[in-house]
């Protein structure tokens, strides 16, 4: 089954990264979307039918707990699993963003396989 | 203290250099020059990241060009040739990667507050680091290539 993705990072690399990693891991992506930050990413989310969202924490503009608050005010939002994939590692920072509702988190630098698992693992989750 | 994240240094950048970049490195032996980039090398990118969390300051790479559009070009598992914006990007998630893990892993109680990385390009002569109680520098040999990391703390006020 393919997922519609939006990542959400901003350095434009690391979105391109994380784009081919997911593809290569053999987790399928059905249509796939980027943006540089929080804002960007509500912004597509009001047009866009997104399924997963994997999402950096430190960015300018929007950071991704801040982006993960703003999900929470939208029942039509709200729902869409979020995974941080993030350099971020304090326990406190990783226990805010679990009680604002992500599904997991993968921290950078990652392989492909670590990604293709969590994702799995979660998606198969809401499934059932 | 610097001494201690000097430590995690080296662990953390052999792990996001072979990870994500597919490039081996090493901690470069005393013995060996201090330059052992090809001859022809004379420009650099040197990316910069500050964190604050227990203790503050920034942290420092330098990193020759050539390497940083391999490293780019592995990055993102391309086949043809990266731009400059896309070889610096790279830098700054190297930056954001080795820093973030550094102090993530030295203390995940504290809250680590990363700035977003800059990178420009700078002459070979600019990287020659200081040392001191607050400064600290560590070279790699990366594929031939010689990488600098420095740290230096702010004093506490």
């Amino acid at each position: 089954m393919a997922y519609n993705v939006l990542i959400v990072d901003d350095s434009q690399t690391m979105r391109k990264v994380i784009r081919k990693t997911v593809s290569i891991s053999g987790f399928e992506i059905g249509d796939c979307w980027e943006a540089g930050n929080g804002q960007e990413a509500l912004a597509i989310l009001d047009s866009c039918w997104v399924d997963l969202i994997l999402a950096d924490l430190n960015m300018p503009v929007m950071n991704g707990l801040e982006m993960l608050r703003e999900l929470k005010k939208t029942e039509l939002h709200s729902h869409i699993p979020v995974v941080l994939i993030t350099t971020e590692g304090s326990e406190k920072r990783l226990e805010e963003a679990y009680a604002l509702g992500i599904k997991g988190y993968i921290q950078k630098p990652f392989f492909p396989e670590t990604i293709r698992d969590v994702l799995t693992k979660i998606m198969e989750e809401i499934r059932d | 203290m610097i001494d201690e994240i000097l430590k995690n240094a080296i662990v953390v950048t052999g792990q996001v250099f072979e990870t994500m970049f597919y490039t081996p490195i090493a901690v470069q032996q005393e013995e060996d020059e201090l330059d052992s980039s090809p001859p022809s090398v004379s420009a650099f990118y040197r990316g910069e990241i500050g964190f604050e969390g227990r203790y503050s300051g920034k942290l420092i790479l330098t990193i020759p060009v050539e390497l940083a559009k391999t490293m780019a070009i592995n990055f993102m598992g391309l086949e043809e040739a990266v731009s400059d914006a896309q070889t610096m990007d790279t830098v700054n998630e190297l930056c954001n990667m080795i820093c973030g893990n550094i102090f993530s892993h030295l203390d995940r109680k504290t809250i680590w507050n990363l700035t977003l990385p800059q990178t420009h390009e700078v002459s070979g002569q600019a990287i020659e680091a200081d040392h001191g109680e607050r400064t600290k520098a560590i070279r790699f040999d990366a594929e031939g290539y010689a990488v600098q990391l420095q740290i230096q703390l702010v004093p506490e006020s």
